[in-house]
């Protein structure tokens, strides 16, 4: 593969106390790609995407995206650079409109974001994109609504939503999702493989289904380390993967 | 959240009503009520120019600062000495005032906002008693527990700021100046992105916004507002003590902007009117008068949590078709 290595992660590692959350670990992601990010319970998934957007500081290794050392970069500025992520549990503006959560996070990509003097109604570009933003993930009936009164799958989408709003050339998706009915995981699933055709995907994932019908690759973790990698196929395939992962799951 | 044309129209009409009220309200001082009263709504706009600067940190940013009297006694004490030991220009001693205020609140900003809800409140009190002690205690510069008296009256060019009559349409300017810089602030790009760091400042920041960054600017502006209204008060008065600078009087201006309406900007100007009015009115009748703003205080609290504006809104609401408000 000659493709441009997007993100790269250097024996990443990560202690709390006695415990290795995660465990030298090195993956790549390559621009284009959809990769998945599977693994039991506690297996470190979480803490590798805290680690790569800094909500945590790593014990040791590095992190390089687009050829970068991002490793100490506060959050804002690996933001900035292209990297956005969704979270795990639902983390919105709860008093503000879908509409203007999705304006805040194109704002936050407007140069004249720090104005104190313009007119914030009157950067349209902004709006126009939180409104077709809002289109794709099916909110736009209700962009007036408060975030916390959307039902708990459009806040998912609107999660997702926040993150690709800021144009990024990576997005981390943290169990989409989790907590969804098998109708809502659908319209997810069609959600994300629609947003696949513009950003490189990094996803946790605990729905095979949704792992399959999305990504290309998988990474397997297991106690902090990774385990495999390779295509869903050989995944599939893989005896320590089975005894891990699949074996338990099933 | 949008307006329709018939509410924009009503509200310009509403402005200019009070506008023009407010530029004819001295004309009437001595003949139709006491110069007592002019003298307060001078007051008003004094503290309403810290309080629309106040309302923006704390109402937009949600940061409660309990220390802002030192922003006010900063700038006092600034332009109060420079004005009885120097001859500098008052200008320039107001401006130097409202520059000191300004390093002050740039330096305590940066330091309390590592720190969140209580520790910021209890760090941004603990730094306002800091100044009040200097002021109280550092009897050379500032006069101790006398403060400084005799500040003399300035004047504007040919404009002379002695009377109440010509300082209120000072005032009136400054304080107009303000709520409109806040209100222009409160709706930029950087005003909005303040409210979603109130909301969530862990998903702001991780959309792209340096947080901290937002956060020091709004308290600098509030800082510096503050200030000027000190430098105001001093050439108002003629006289600033340590009192100014009590934790208390931080209180004050918590109790005005819940009183009338945090995240409003004009509420806690309405509220420090109630504050003023009824404290002067009640202190005349008893000593115990804080007995009955701690009672007003709570009734509010408990009746009407957004305060004198939120009351103003419910009214203004009932008067309409409740059907019309979800379209517009």
């Amino acid at each position: 593969m000659t493709a441009e290595i997007l993100l790269e992660t250097q024996i990443l590692t990560r202690n709390f106390g006695q415990l290795v959350a995660v465990n030298a670990v090195s993956l790549r992601v390559y621009r284009g790609e959809k990769v998945a990010l599977i693994g039991p319970n506690g297996a470190g998934k979480t803490t590798l995407f805290n680690l790569i957007t800094n909500k945590l500081a790593p014990t040791s290794g590095q992190v390089h995206f687009k050829g970068r050392d991002i490793t100490n970069l506060p959050p804002h500025v690996i933001s900035q650079h292209g990297l956005a992520r969704s979270f795990q549990l639902n983390n919105l503006f709860p008093e503000l409109s879908a509409f203007e959560n999705m304006r805040i996070a194109t704002q936050a990509r407007h140069v004249r974001r720090r104005s104190l003097w313009l007119d914030a109604e009157v950067l349209s570009d902004t709006a126009d994109q939180a409104q077709g933003l809002l289109e794709e993930i099916g909110l736009a009936h209700q962009a007036h609504l408060n975030a916390e009164v959307l039902s708990y799958g459009d806040q998912r989408h609107l999660e997702i939503g926040l993150a690709l709003a800021t144009k990024p050339d990576l997005l981390l998706l943290d169990e989409p999702t989790s907590g969804m009915s098998p109708h809502e995981t659908r319209s997810t699933v069609e959600l994300i493989q629609h947003i696949a055709q513009r950003v490189s995907v990094l996803l946790i994932e605990h729905d095979m289904n949704v792992v399959m019908s999305v990504c290309d690759r998988i990474v397997v973790m297991h106690h902090g380390q990774v385990l495999a990698v390779g295509s869903p196929e050989e995944i599939e395939r893989n005896q320590a993967v089975q005894e891990a992962y699949l074996g338990v799951a099933q | 959240m949008s307006v329709s044309k018939d509410d924009r129209r009503v509200a310009r009409w509403g402005m200019a009503l009070v506008l023009g009220i407010a530029l004819a309200f001295p004309l009437g001082a001595a003949q139709l009520y006491s110069t007592f009263y002019l003298d307060l709504v001078i007051r008003i706009f004094i503290f309403g120019v810290l309080l629309v600067g106040y309302d923006l940190l704390a109402g937009y940013a949600g940061m409660v600062s309990f220390g802002h009297a030192m922003f006010f006694g900063v700038g006092a004490y600034t332009e109060g000495l420079l004005l009885l030991h120097t001859t500098l220009p008052w200008p320039l001693a107001f401006g130097a005032g409202v520059v000191l205020a300004a390093v002050v609140a740039y330096l305590v900003g940066y330091l309390s906002i590592q720190s969140k809800g209580i520790y910021f409140i209890l760090l941004t009190q603990a730094f306002g008693q800091f100044f009040y002690l200097v002021a109280y205690h550092w009897n050379g510069l500032t006069g101790g527990a006398d403060g400084l008296h005799g500040i003399p009256k300035v004047s504007l060019g040919p404009f002379a700021l002695d009377s109440s009559f010509n300082y209120y349409y000072f005032a009136l300017t400054i304080f107009t100046l303000a709520w409109m810089g806040c209100r222009r602030v409160v709706r930029s790009p950087f005003g909005r992105a303040l409210v979603a760091i109130r909301q969530n400042e862990e998903r702001a920041r991780f959309l792209g916004y340096n947080t901290r960054r937002y956060q020091r600017q709004a308290f600098l502006i509030s800082g510096i507002l503050g200030g000027v209204a000190g430098c105001m008060f001093v050439t108002f008065q003629g006289y600033v003590v340590p009192d100014f600078l009590h934790w208390s009087r931080s209180g004050d201006f918590i109790l005005m902007t819940w009183l009338g309406g945090v995240g409003t900007l004009i509420g806690p100007v309405l509220g420090a009117g109630v504050v003023l009015y009824f404290g002067d009115l009640l202190s005349s009748w008893t000593q115990n008068w804080m007995i009955f703003m701690g009672a007003l205080y709570v009734l509010f609290v408990l009746f009407s949590p957004r305060g004198l504006m939120g009351m103003i809104n419910s009214l203004r609401w009932q008067r309409r078709d409740p059907s019309a408000d979800k379209t517009g």
